[in-house]
């Protein structure tokens, strides 16, 4: 079965049926190719909630580059995992800067693109697609999406201050990682080790 | 008066839940020998709280308290209506049993340095389902299971509040299958209450002490 979480290349030089896209659809659902960081920018602000790994180029040869779609990107949502795919083979201090210019923008890996690196690359999307099927909010996020879509917007919790949240907003909250979502990330890891503390106990 | 009910049930948000909360402690404590006064959201301050539970003296009662809270008060429509440095000595000799956000932070200590018995609330802010969500009985029958067993039951306050805290596993164990996300809400509640002071009293012990 294909993985549902989309993959979205914001790359200007990659051609639509390019080995790397044909083999990235034997495996997933949507794999989307954007050739600007306009349209890529775009793209992330309507589907930030839905489960994404993006393969993101840095010289776009425009007034934005990568750094700064990655920067509205982490604007959106910190649950998008972001694999820098660069042809440039920079020199070490040059290499250094580019990789420090990412500090604190949670990229999960940085490729530089040569023809012997094409599996380096898949190998890292599907260990980014392995972070994102093995974390807390991406067992949360099934839980809700099997729920009907009446259940999913009818209010469903009231925190402290009132708010009222359905499913589909606290799906939102752990997306955008928010204090909330957070918060009811690490409820849900606290029940998990509570629930196997008590069978083991059981045992 | 042996008990004491303030709830804040008009409360837009919360209002809801704690309703539930008091109306359960108020058919539990439905009995002929039991005198019991209840406070709701338009009676609901600091000079009447502090008026009704001056009229007992120093004589013992069971003061239960359903409403939003901070780290130092109990709050209706954003107003005081039990506070650490409001009506603290008003309390003496009391079982006191509230569901707020935070009081068991400041709120109990004071009013246990100022003659409560024994205080069992909630340290941090907790979350509560919607008001048409069927599982918020769940949260209800939790939250009164502690007054439940120190009433019916006849245990000590800490027995009680073990009793509460084997309800919360016992609730979170069923509900677990069904609905991990609320279920997780149901544990930071659980993990959220504490009890101060005089953990050995009983019913009787403390009504024997008129």
């Amino acid at each position: 079965m294909k993985s549902n979480i989309n993959i979205i290349i914001i790359h200007d030089d990659i051609k639509p049926r390019s080995f790397l896209i044909t083999k990235l659809e034997e495996s997933f659902q949507n794999v989307i190719l954007i050739d600007n960081p306009r349209d890529g920018i775009t793209y992330v602000s309507k589907h930030y909630s839905e489960k994404m790994i993006i393969v993101l180029d840095i010289n776009f040869g425009e007034e934005i580059d990568g750094y700064g779609v990655l920067e509205k990107i982490r604007d959106y949502s910190y649950l998008i995992e972001v694999v820098i795919l660069s042809a440039e083979d920079l020199p070490g201090t040059q290499m250094i800067e580019n990789v420090n210019k990412l500090f604190g923008f949670d990229t999960f890996d940085y490729i530089i693109r040569k023809p012997k690196n094409q599996d380096k690359l898949i190998q890292s999307i599907f260990k980014a697609k392995e972070k994102i099927d093995n974390s807390i909010s991406s067992a949360i996020d099934k839980w809700i999406e099997v729920r009907d879509r009446d259940r999913r917007n009818k209010p469903y919790m009231i925190d402290h201050k009132g708010k009222s949240y359905t499913l589909d907003d606290i799906k939102k909250e752990i997306n955008m990682q928010t204090t909330e979502g957070m918060q009811i990330e690490k409820n849900i890891t606290m029940l998990a080790i509570k629930l196997m503390m008590d069978s083991s106990q059981k045992k | 008066m042996n008990v004491l009910i303030c709830c804040d049930e008009e409360d837009p948000t919360v209002g809801h839940f704690v309703e539930l909360c008091a109306d359960k402690a108020h058919e539990i404590m439905d009995d002929i020998d039991i005198e019991v006064e209840r406070l709701n959201s338009v009676q609901l301050s600091a000079s009447s709280v502090s008026k009704v539970a001056n009229r007992n003296g120093d004589a013992p009662f069971v003061c239960t308290a359903f409403s939003h809270g901070t780290d130092n008060s109990l709050l209706c429509n954003s107003d005081d209506y039990i506070a650490a440095n409001v009506n603290q000595h008003s309390f003496r000799n009391v079982f006191f049993y509230t569901w707020a956000c935070s009081t068991a932070n400041n709120l109990g200590g004071v009013l246990i340095a100022s003659g409560c018995a024994t205080y069992i609330g909630y340290l941090e802010s907790v979350r509560i389902p919607s008001p048409s969500d069927a599982i918020i009985d769940i949260f209800v029958e939790c939250a009164i299971s502690g007054l439940r067993a120190f009433w019916e039951d006849k245990l000590t306050a800490v027995d009680s509040f073990n009793f509460m805290l084997d309800t919360f596993d016992e609730k979170i164990d069923e509900l677990s299958l069904e609905d991990p996300l609320a279920t997780s809400f149901l544990l930071e509640h659980q993990t959220s209450i504490d009890i101060l002071g005089n953990e050995a009293v009983t019913w009787e012990a403390l009504f024997d002490t008129i």
